[in-house]
Order: C-alpha cells, then structure tokens, then sequence
C-alpha cells in the first residue's frame, strides 16, 4: 500500500497500550507497517510517558489497565495543545453501550470492542493515519 | 273530662295511701282496672326493695314540699317492672291541711332503654382511638370525641361549633362535600385515604369514612366522620418500600458488576484467540511465527477453559449447591498430596511442618486439595523473584488452621479485606504480568465456609510477603464405626461403591488415602471388611494391605479393585498378605464388589 501523503516524521509513530501481552502481539502484528514505527507500553503511567515522548500519530488504547485508566489517558491527550494531532482508537472488553458512547464523546477516533476483527482493525488505523 | 283523657296516669290518694281515683291511663300503665284498685293500699305497684320509697315522699309532702318529680320503678299487674317518672302533689282541704296526694305517672321505660343504648354508645365512641366527629349538613361540628382531641389537637370545647372545613387542607376533600356527592349518585360509603390538618399545623395522613346522619324519619340531617391516624403506618410502609429497593437496586447492582466482569474477562482472551484465527487464516506466515501465534492461542484457549470452570464452580457455590462429600481425612497426607501436586520448583521450594499429631479432618478432600492447591499456586505466582513457602498446620480447639506463608509481593494493607472477593484482582505495577481470572481465593473462601471454616490474610506489607490461613472442623473423636472401609481416592467411584453397600444393607465409610484409612484402624475402627484401591496419591494400596494383616488383628475379607493389569507374581504377593479377590475396575465393578463382600459377611454370621 502506498502512502497518499507523507506524513510529518514526528508523527510516524503508532502507540499500543494494553496489559494483555496477547493483545499487544495480535494488534502489532496486525498493524505493521514500514509505514511507521510501533512502539508499545504495558499498563497506563507508562503508555503516557510514551505518549508524551513520541507524540505518536495513532494510540490504540485499551480501556482497563493497571495505573491510568484508557479514559484518563484520552482526557490528558484531548486537553494537552501538543498532542492535538493525535488519534485515538479505543480497544476494549467492555461492551456496554454506555462505555461505547463514554470512550466517543471524550474524543476517541473509533472504539473496537473485544473481540474485534483484525481486519478490520487495519481499516481503522490506515483510516485514521490518512493513508 | 281532663284526668280521663289524659295520657299520663293520674292516681290519687287519700292521707293512707288507699287509692282513690284511677284514670283509663292508669289502667293502661299498670293492667289494673279501677274497680280493681279503689279503696286498695298503693304499696301492691310498689317493688319490694323501694316499699319505703312511699314514706319518704309522703314525709317530704306533709313537711310542706311543693310537688315531688322523681323517676322510679313500679310493678306492672303481670309483674315486669316498669320505668315511671312520678310528680307527687298534696291534696289539701279548704282549711288548706293535706288530705291526700295525686300522682302523674309516665311509663319510661322504651325512654330508659335508649338512654342506656345512647350512653353505652357514646362510652364506645368516646374511648374509640379513632377521631369520630359528627356534623351538620352545613359543616357545623356537633360532637368531637376523646379521639378527635387526641388526633387533631383540639378539644371538644374548642371545636363544637365550628366548621369542619378548619381541618380540612387546600385541595382535599372535605366531608359535606361527599356526603353531598353520596345523595346526589346514591353511593355507599367508602374510607379513602386523605389528609387532615392538625392543630399544631402539622399534616397527618388519615383513612377517612364519611357516612350520613339520619334523623328518625330517614332524612339525612348531618354527616359523621371518622378518621385513623396512619401517619405513622405510612411512614413505616414507606421506609420498607425504600429499603426493599434498596436491596434489590444492590443485588441488580452486583449481577451487573458480575455480568460486566464476566464478559471483561470472556472478551480478552477470545479476542487474542479469535484475532490470531483470522490472521492465520488470512495471511501467511513464518513457519516460527505461526508456532508462536499457536501457542499464544493455545495458552488463551485455556485460560478461557480455566475461567469457564472457576466461574461454573463459584456460581455452584453461591446457589448453595456445593455437594460435600465429608469423610475423615488425614490432613497432613492431603498436604503432601497438594505440595507433590504443585511439582518442583527451585526457586520456590515448599516446606511443610506440621505439629506432630493432627486429629483426623472432617472435609470433603477433592475440594480442600483445590483449596490447598490454589493457596500453593498463588504463592508460587506471587512471589516473582522466588522465595520459600511454608506450610504449617496448628490445632486450635475443634479446628485445624492450615497457613501457606511465602515470601513473595506482599500486599498493602487496604487490599487485605477485598481479596477474597469475587473477580477481585490487586492492581500494582509489579503484579500485572501476573494472570489470573480474581476467581481464586473466592472460591477458596467459599469452599472453606461451606466446610464452617474461616480464611484469613495477613501481611507485612508490599514485598514482605503474605501468609493465607483456612481453617477447617476435627472430626469426631472416638472410633468410626462402619461394616466396609473402602480406600479410594476417586470421590465418585467410592460414592457408587457406598451406596452399594448402602443398598445391601451394609454402611460404609471411605477414606480418601491409605493414610487415612490406616488412621481410621489405628484409632479403633473394627471394619468386617476393607475394599481398597492400588494406585493411591500417597501410600500405596499394596503397601495398605500388606500391613492390615498385622494391624487389624483378626483377618476380614480385603478385596482389591484396581485398573492395573497385574503381572501373576503381583497377583500372588497380594494373595500372600491375605487380600480374597482382586477385581478389575471396569463397568458393573461396583456391583460385583459389593456383592462379593455382602456374600462373605452373611456367611460369617451364618455361622
């Protein structure tokens, strides 16, 4: 696949946070790309210290994780000015509507909920890095 | 003539009381004729306990009294008592000397009778807890009982007179009202309930019923209206109603919490299970990374399989329906069973100490092995960096109290009351590499209470290591009496066994190990008989029965079932220690077993 416009190098990185090792492997294998780097974090403290040092263009956030919660994490991002460009996609076992519209209104780019098609998983990150 | 067509009795009397006159009144009111009564002492209407009533009266006339009014009784011809009201005057002559008297009787007995029934009446409706107060069609209160004081504050003093309307609050119903409405479509009366005003200004829920008041023709001339106090009876109806929503608002509450964990912890792993499916299914990979992709399903599948169980398991708990096959059981055997179980690990050594002699445990040993075993796997999983564990039996009165002590990741003391909770998980950096479903110690917990045992955390804090404790009951001291002692460690396969003995009139007890059932001997048990099993998770069953013969005394029949194919030279070593029959576990073993055993004791006791 070819990209449709060149990207800013500070934005060349997509971030995984979850706690589930399993999940960290199925999404950076779905998702690789020599179109960006992939860099992922653990549980919440360290997905922000690697939010803040990467500016990443993409997170794929996971909801329920030890330390700062999903949630907690998009609300830093939204109000942060410096990462004003950053998409988020939310990935979570919580399948309630309620949750769904929570994770949307706070400015998530898309919510999959687990489990979700690899597939389309792809979709939505091409869809969101523009390419 | 006057005295003739009066309707009052008019009887005169001269000086002795001898009767003189008698009007067709008086013969009405007593059934006496005049010619019957003239020139006759008036004593014969007198009762026999007012016979001195006469003089009296006379004595006051004669003393110069004006006429006397007095109601009395008088004895009617046919002899029932009548109520008279009497006006005695004097007759006097010219020279004005009193020469007789006159009376004028009424019969008021019927005006007796209701002053009674109104008095009773009025007695009823004063001492009534109930506000019943009467009123005009125009609202005008004309009686206010003791109760009307008591409920609305007033006093009867205060408020007969007035208009009901005082009590009656803007926008309801005031009782004229109603009645007015009740003659218009003819309805009967209902209470209903409304509010009242009381003197102080307070609100009172009452139950209210109106009805009419008719005067002796039938015409309805005022309204009656009587009210209960339910204030109270609210309030109360109203405080169950909040708290029974309470209480089914937190159990929905903790049906969805478990319902959302649930499915939080189904979703993760089918979500890495069915993601590296279509991935494998739709991409083509490295033959290395298609074996790691495997084996992180594989991995998920069963973490998914283990969650399945553990939540079956908790939720068979909680209904109760926990089936606790309880039997004697020797505890530290059970231990040993648990720790070989968890297998070897180097960094994670298990110790056990035990203190000396344990009375034997009364436990359902299939689920105190998971309980034990789930306590030894946290331990192990919990302690990342190794350490040793140590397992520690005390007796503490009717209990065993069983500790697992490691040395691993330790917990802060606000998680310490939570942990045993359902689907409970710590969350700290250093444990979230570590899986675990938070079903655990839940269904330990569970598993120890429906035994009467308690379990217990303590610790000194983070990365000081934990140490979890469970109790459970001693069994009865004493020797276990039962004509069969069965030795298998299958709780199902010796469950079939029992209740065949059961059904051939013979009981039964099972021990889970040989080194319960050599306890069960050791302390007493006289079996007739002892059905044992081969493969044994401690002492082995040959071991077992190689020394019955010189621990039980007197040999009884001691059959073995067992799925191993015996060589003849094992065959033979087992008859040489006095085992009858070896039996092959197979279908319609059970029976054959059970038979054999019943064949042999009826025919000793036939003896």
């Amino acid at each position: 696949m070819a990209r449709r416009a060149p990207a800013p190098p500070a934005l060349t990185t997509v971030l995984i946070a979850d706690d589930e090792s399993a999940m960290r492997l199925l999404v950076n294998t779905t998702i690789e790309s020599e179109s960006y780097q992939v860099v992922e974090a653990g549980d919440g403290d360290e997905a922000w210290a690697l939010i803040k040092k990467h500016r990443p263009a993409l997170v794929l956030l996971d909801i329920q994780m030890p330390g700062r919660n999903g949630l907690e994490i998009l609300a830093s991002i939204k109000s942060d000015p410096s990462l004003s460009g950053v998409h988020v996609i939310l990935m979570t076992a919580r399948a309630l509507e309620s949750d769904r519209i929570a994770g949307l209104a706070a400015g998530a780019d898309f919510y999959l909920t687990k489990p979700f098609s690899p597939l389309e998983l792809l979709a939505r990150v091409q869809e969101s890095l523009g390419l | 003539m006057l005295v003739a067509s009066s309707d009052d009795a008019i009887i005169g009397k001269d000086y002795q009381s001898v009767v003189t006159t008698w009007n067709p009144a008086a013969q009405r009111l007593y059934g006496y004729s005049a010619e019957e009564v003239v020139g006759r002492n008036i004593s014969f209407l007198l009762p026999p306990d007012r016979l001195n009533e006469l003089e009296a009266v006379l004595g006051r006339v004669a003393a110069g009294a004006d006429a006397q009014h007095y109601e009395t009784k008088r004895v009617h011809k046919d002899g029932s008592l009548i109520d008279v009201a009497m006006t005695v005057s004097p007759i006097r002559d010219l020279s004005g000397a009193i020469v007789g008297t006159s009376t004028i009787q009424r019969n008021i007995t019927q005006r007796k009778k209701t002053e009674t029934v109104a008095a009773e009446m009025a007695a009823i409706v004063d001492s009534s807890n109930d506000a019943i107060i009467g009123m005009t069609l125009g609202g005008l209160i004309t009686t206010w009982n003791r109760g009307a004081e008591h409920i609305y504050g007033y006093t009867a003093e205060a408020m007969v007179g007035k208009n009901i309307v005082l009590l009656v609050p803007p926008g309801r119903p005031v009782e004229i009202d109603i009645i007015a409405g009740m003659l218009a479509s003819n309805a009967r009366t209902e209470s209903f309930e409304t509010q009242r005003l009381r003197q102080d200004g307070r609100l009172i829920d009452v139950s209210l019923t109106v009805s009419p008041i008719r005067d002796s023709d039938g015409v309805i001339v005022g309204a009656s209206s009587v009210a209960r106090d339910i204030t109270e009876h609210n309030a109360m109806r109203a405080e169950l109603t909040a708290a029974e929503l309470r209480s089914v608002l937190a159990v929905s509450r903790a049906k969805d919490e478990m319902v959302s964990l649930v499915s939080h912890e189904l979703r993760t792993p089918l979500a890495s299970l069915l993601g590296f499916t279509e991935l494998l299914y739709s991409r083509e990979f490295s033959e290395v990374q298609r074996r790691q992709y495997l084996g992180v399903m594989l991995r998920e599948g069963r973490r998914l399989t283990d969650l399945i169980n553990d939540v079956l398991h908790i939720q068979r708990l909680e209904a109760g329906h926990q089936d606790l096959n309880l039997a004697p059981a020797d505890l530290e055997a059970l231990i040993q069973r648990a720790v070989n179980s968890a297998g070897a690990d180097v960094l994670r050594p298990i110790q056990v100490r035990t203190s000396g002699r344990l009375p034997l445990a009364m436990i359902d040993t299939d689920s105190i092995l998971q309980v034990l075993a789930n306590f030894l796997t946290n331990a192990r999983k919990y302690s990342p960096d190794g350490g040793d564990i140590l397992v520690t039996t005390n007796l503490v009165g009717e209990m065993i109290a069983i500790d697992i002590q490691d040395g691993g990741l330790g917990l802060p003391a606000d998680e310490l009351p939570k942990l045993f909770g359902t689907f409970y998980r710590v969350e700290s950096g250093d444990r979230r590499l570590i899986k675990g479903t938070g079903l655990g110690l839940a269904i330990n917990r569970r598993i120890v209470e429906a035994h009467g045992g308690e379990v217990a955390v303590q610790s000194d804090g983070p990365g000081k290591g934990s140490r979890f404790q469970f109790t459970v009951p001693v069994a009865e001291p004493g020797p276990k009496v039962a004509d069969v002692l069965i030795v298998e460690d299958d709780s199902g396969f010796g469950r079939l066994l029992q209740e065949q003995f059961v059904a051939r009139g013979l009981t039964a007890m099972r021990a889970a190990d040989a080194e319960t059932a050599q306890r069960l001997l050791n302390e007493g048990m006289k079996p007739r008989a002892v059905i044992s099993d081969l493969l044994l998770p401690g002492l082995q069953g040959e071991e077992f029965v190689a020394r019955l013969g010189s621990e039980s005394g007197p040999a009884v029949p001691v059959v073995v079932l067992t799925v191993k194919q015996l060589a003849p030279h094992e065959l033979s070593a087992l008859e040489k220690v006095g085992v009858t029959a070896v039996l092959p576990k197979e279908a319609g073993a059970t029976q054959a077993a059970a038979s054999l055993i019943a064949d042999a004791l009826a025919k000793e006791t036939g003896c």
